[in-house]
């Protein structure tokens, strides 16, 4: 190959990783800066030496490295914007896969839908996922161009006073197994209530003859979509707390917010007409129904008396320094 | 015994860092007579401060951009263009500024015993 294409493939690679406006004049500088070398290496600048232009493009070194030190490396999110974007990504995506979860399940039970391509509603789901994923990026990233530089130039100049550093939250460490066992299970009821809801069902055996009879009622059908609805909220929130390895106080209220819901269906459900198609049954399902009603109203009480306590130290924890300080 | 050897790719980021910071006081002090970008790395390189080209020529932009080096292109026998750099005004202030702190940091590293400790 000619000596010259390979200086201009190196200043051209060298320009394609710097800003438009910057190129020309790097790359004239570039193309002057190897004549330079080789001329002090006795070259006949008339009729170039390939091994020898090879030779000083190696010296210059990679050309996007030498790109990153006459421009620093743009990023499409900034350190500043960072923070933000993983926030706003994580609960949207989250939020997404529970409205998803939901939709489909309620479009079953209302019989509206049907399962045919298990592989192809989840292939639907993942290519939603990217293409939400793509509009933050974009959004965060034409974000970031108009405000480039600005937001970390800003925050330099204004005087720093540790006093605004933000309190410690009051973090537990999640129970990484129980998490993902609860997701399970809770997947696992919403298929069965929407999907196969004939699986609940009395097998009964007479003069040899198998039957399954549906055990749920007309009635409870009507709660399926709010039990869903709810469950789907419960995994959203789970494994959004499982991303970040820690419960914060936010998550434990909505968590609570979401057993104040549960209650609320339960209640619902104990007020309502018969659960089971089987009235002999009946009194054994509002009996689970109640228990559950009472498990929950106490796992609520205890986790709102835990907080409590916890923002009662807190309180007083920061409450003693600025009197020490002064 | 056996002498622990750093990793020479992790030594030489190590020694380039440092070498790098004080690139910038030897291209002022040597900008202070017209210069282009491969005079000053062989004036470098003779005096025993190798600087990669990859360093120094995107250095003298930033310098020229921090408006501590004044630059202009000029034709070299009636041929081809070539950047020469110049210290500019503010680069002459600043450049005794940069060698004064320089020498209280060689103080300095002295007072630590430094070289006390490499003898021992």
């Amino acid at each position: 190959m000619n000596a010259q294409e390979w200086i201009d493939r190196y200043v051209y690679a060298v320009g394609e990783a710097l800003p438009v406006r910057e190129r020309g004049d790097v790359d004239a500088e570039i193309r002057s800066l190897i004549q330079d070398e080789l001329e002090a290496r006795g070259a006949d600048l008339e009729s170039l030496d390939e091994q020898m232009v090879l030779s000083v493009l190696e010296q210059f070194g990679r050309p996007e490295t030498l790109a990153a030190r006459y421009h620093a490396p743009r990023a499409l999110i900034g350190p500043a914007l960072y923070p933000i974007f993983r926030i706003v990504a994580t609960v949207v995506l989250l939020v997404l896969t529970g409205v998803w979860i939901f939709g489909i399940v309620v479009g079953v039970s209302l019989q509206q839908r049907t399962i045919e391509n298990p592989f192809e509603m989840f292939a639907g789901l993942v290519g939603g996922l990217f293409q939400t994923f793509g509009t933050i990026v974009f959004v965060f990233a034409l974000v970031e161009t108009a405000t480039r530089g600005k937001i970390e130039a800003e925050a330099k100049q204004q005087a720093w006073n540790p006093r605004t550093l933000p309190k410690v939250e009051q973090t537990e460490r999640v129970k990484v197994g129980e998490l993902v066992v609860g997701i399970g299970f809770t997947v696992l009821a919403i298929l069965v209530f929407n999907a196969y809801p004939e699986w609940i069902s009395a097998i009964t055996v007479a003069d040899g003859h198998v039957t399954s009879t549906p055990l749920l009622s007309e009635n409870f059908s009507a709660f399926v979509p709010w039990l869903t609805l709810m469950w789907s909220l419960a995994i959203a929130l789970d494994a959004y707390v499982l991303a970040q390895g820690r419960w914060r106080p936010l998550t434990r209220v909505l968590q609570m917010a979401l057993s104040v819901f549960g209650l609320a269906v339960l209640a619902w459900m104990l007020m309502s007409g018969p659960l089971l198609a089987w009235p002999a049954l009946e009194p054994v399902a509002r009996l689970v129904v109640a228990i559950v009603f009472a498990v929950t109203g106490i796992e609520l009480l205890v986790q709102g008396y835990r907080l409590a306590m916890q923002r009662i130290a807190g309180a007083n924890t920061t409450g003693g320094t600025p009197s020490q300080a002064a | 015994m056996n002498t622990p050897m750093m990793d020479a790719q992790a030594y030489d980021n190590l020694a380039s860092e440092l070498r790098r910071g004080l690139a910038v006081m030897a291209v002022l002090s040597l900008c202070r007579d017209l210069q282009y970008g491969y005079s000053l790395k062989q004036r470098l390189s003779e005096a025993g401060l190798e600087v990669s080209e990859g360093t120094l020529y995107p250095l003298l932009r930033r310098l020229e951009a921090q408006g501590l080096l004044e630059s202009r292109w000029e034709v070299v026998d009636d041929q081809r263009p070539r950047r020469y750099y110049l210290l500019s005004p503010l680069g002459n202030t600043t450049l005794p500024q940069l060698i004064d702190e320089w020498k209280s940091l060689v103080a300095a590293l002295a007072r630590l015993g430094i070289e006390k400790e490499q003898a021992q």
